[in-house]
């Protein structure tokens, strides 16, 4: 499989943040002497939602499940993996972001709907999963479109060469 | 002219050879370019998924916020669970719960959310320069709903509620319509400690009682804006909920006031906890007094327990 050489520095980097930003909450949920960064007035706050019933999940603090999955995310997303011949470690990474995905949607419905307040330290992470979900799609699609048995012998820049 | 008629079929072997070639070439071409093509169509119609797919999931993300905000807007049109006075049930069942719970020299504080902490700032004080506990809360508000108790349980051991009401919290919220009292136009006398219950919304999340911008100022900086809070004289807060709410599901406040003074249901001993930790704190507020609500055995292994089991 032939990725896009800026997938594999990207990805690693929204990974290393999102391990940063789950190690802030983890803290916070742990440390009570340790208060978010963050306004605590009208729509915007996380103390609501970092305390509220939602902050944990089967007994399992959020923040927790945040710091396994971005954990679990680093070693997919070393440029080493994306380099694997193994088609089930890019797939895997897709499954892995499509799965936080799901959960990113169960967490802005409890944010909106159930607790009434947004949490802008949830909110990154929310959006750092959604980037690598994008950014894993993308770069699996462009290069399962390389890799695909119609142009396994063809590298796609040379098939646009021949058109040319 | 043997060799002449050689070399000449030489020539058309190496025409035809030739014209085979370039027939092979333009047909290899012509099936590269095919490829090309085919990969061209197959790398555009995957990135249409995956930009599809990225489409679908901001929709989703969109909905959901859209629909948080109109439920927001119609939970502010709601009416809120009804407010009475409470009945001599629950008045009874705290005043039993306050005075029968303090021998108990074991209390289970494995209930205790938070739990408190303590605090550096100036200490709050109310009339006469008694030791304040300033409660901020919400009649909707589940955490609220399951704090009340153990509080009003607390405070009992140290002087008189009057007027004390009953409700449940919000029904579209985390666990719904759990029983409670309510501080809102409540009175407290005690010759220890003063006693402030700001209830900021009613049952229908619309304002209610309006917090000094002092009480402001502390629920927001130390408390973090979340309900409910408590304040212990400037020297101790209490952030959240006491005990899960969910241990009251399904019941009325009478049937909770039943359980109060019964250590052996989880009510009872989660309410009891959560009391004799707010207790404990009180007494390190007040200066100990009364000696013997301060001294009792469930109070001292609070205190105890608040210190880290020194």
């Amino acid at each position: 499989m032939r990725f896009p050489r800026w997938a594999p520095p990207i990805a690693l980097i929204l990974t290393l943040a999102g391990v940063g930003v789950a190690i802030y909450l983890t803290i916070a949920h742990y440390d009570t002497g340790v208060s978010l960064a963050c306004s605590s007035k009208g729509a915007i706050n996380c103390e609501k939602v970092t305390s509220s019933a939602q902050s944990e999940v089967f007994g399992i603090p959020v923040a927790v499940l945040g710091l396994a999955y971005f954990v679990g995310m680093l070693p997919l997303q070393l440029p080493a993996a994306w380099r694997s011949a193994d088609p089930r470690i890019h797939w895997g990474r897709l499954a892995y972001t499509a799965a936080g995905i799901l959960f990113v949607f169960y967490l802005i419905y409890a944010e909106a709907v159930i607790i009434k307040a947004i949490c802008l330290w949830c909110t990154a992470v929310h959006v750092l999963t959604l980037l690598l979900f994008v950014l894993t799609g993308f770069a699996t699609a462009l290069s399962y479109a390389d890799d695909s048995p119609h142009s396994s012998q063809l590298d796609v820049d040379e098939a646009e060469g021949a058109e040319r | 002219m043997a060799n002449g008629a050689n070399g000449r079929d030489e020539s058309r072997q190496k025409d035809r050879t030739s014209s085979k070639y370039a027939a092979k070439k333009a047909a290899s071409e012509r099936l590269a370019a095919q490829r090309a093509a085919q990969a061209k169509a197959e790398r555009r119609r995957n990135v249409l998924v995956a930009g599809g797919s990225t489409l679908g999931v901001i929709i989703v993300v969109v909905v959901i916020v859209v629909v948080g905000l109109a439920t927001k807007k119609n939970s502010g049109g709601g009416s809120g669970n009804a407010v009475v006075g409470a009945s001599s049930a629950v008045t009874e069942g705290i005043s039993a719960a306050a005075t029968g719970t303090l021998s108990q020299s074991n209390p289970d504080f494995s209930t205790i959310s938070g739990p408190p902490t303590t605090i550096s700032g100036d200490p709050l004080t109310g009339a006469g320069g008694k030791p304040q506990v300033l409660y901020v809360g919400a009649e909707y508000c589940p955490y609220c709903a399951a704090t009340r108790w153990p509080l009003a349980v607390a405070l009992a051991r140290f002087g008189t509620f009057d007027n004390l009401k009953t409700t449940h919290s919000a029904d579209n919220d985390v666990d719904p319509h759990t029983p409670t009292l309510s501080f809102h136009g409540s009175s407290y006398t005690s010759q220890y400690v003063d006693f402030v219950g700001v209830e900021q919304e009613d049952g229908a999340r619309k304002p209610l009682e309006t917090a000094t911008s002092a009480q402001t100022k502390l629920f927001e900086s130390l408390g973090g804006g979340a309900y409910p809070f408590i304040d212990f004289g400037g020297k101790w807060m209490q952030k959240g909920g006491s005990f899960d709410p969910g241990l009251l599901k399904g019941m009325t406040p009478d049937e909770v006031a039943k359980t109060l003074a019964d250590p052996s249901s989880k009510q009872g001993k989660a309410v009891q906890a959560g009391a004799d930790v707010f207790t404990a704190i009180i007494c390190d507020i007040d200066g100990g007094k009364p000696t013997d609500v301060c001294t009792a055995p469930s109070v001292t292994a609070a205190a105890k327990a608040l210190n880290g089991g020194k």
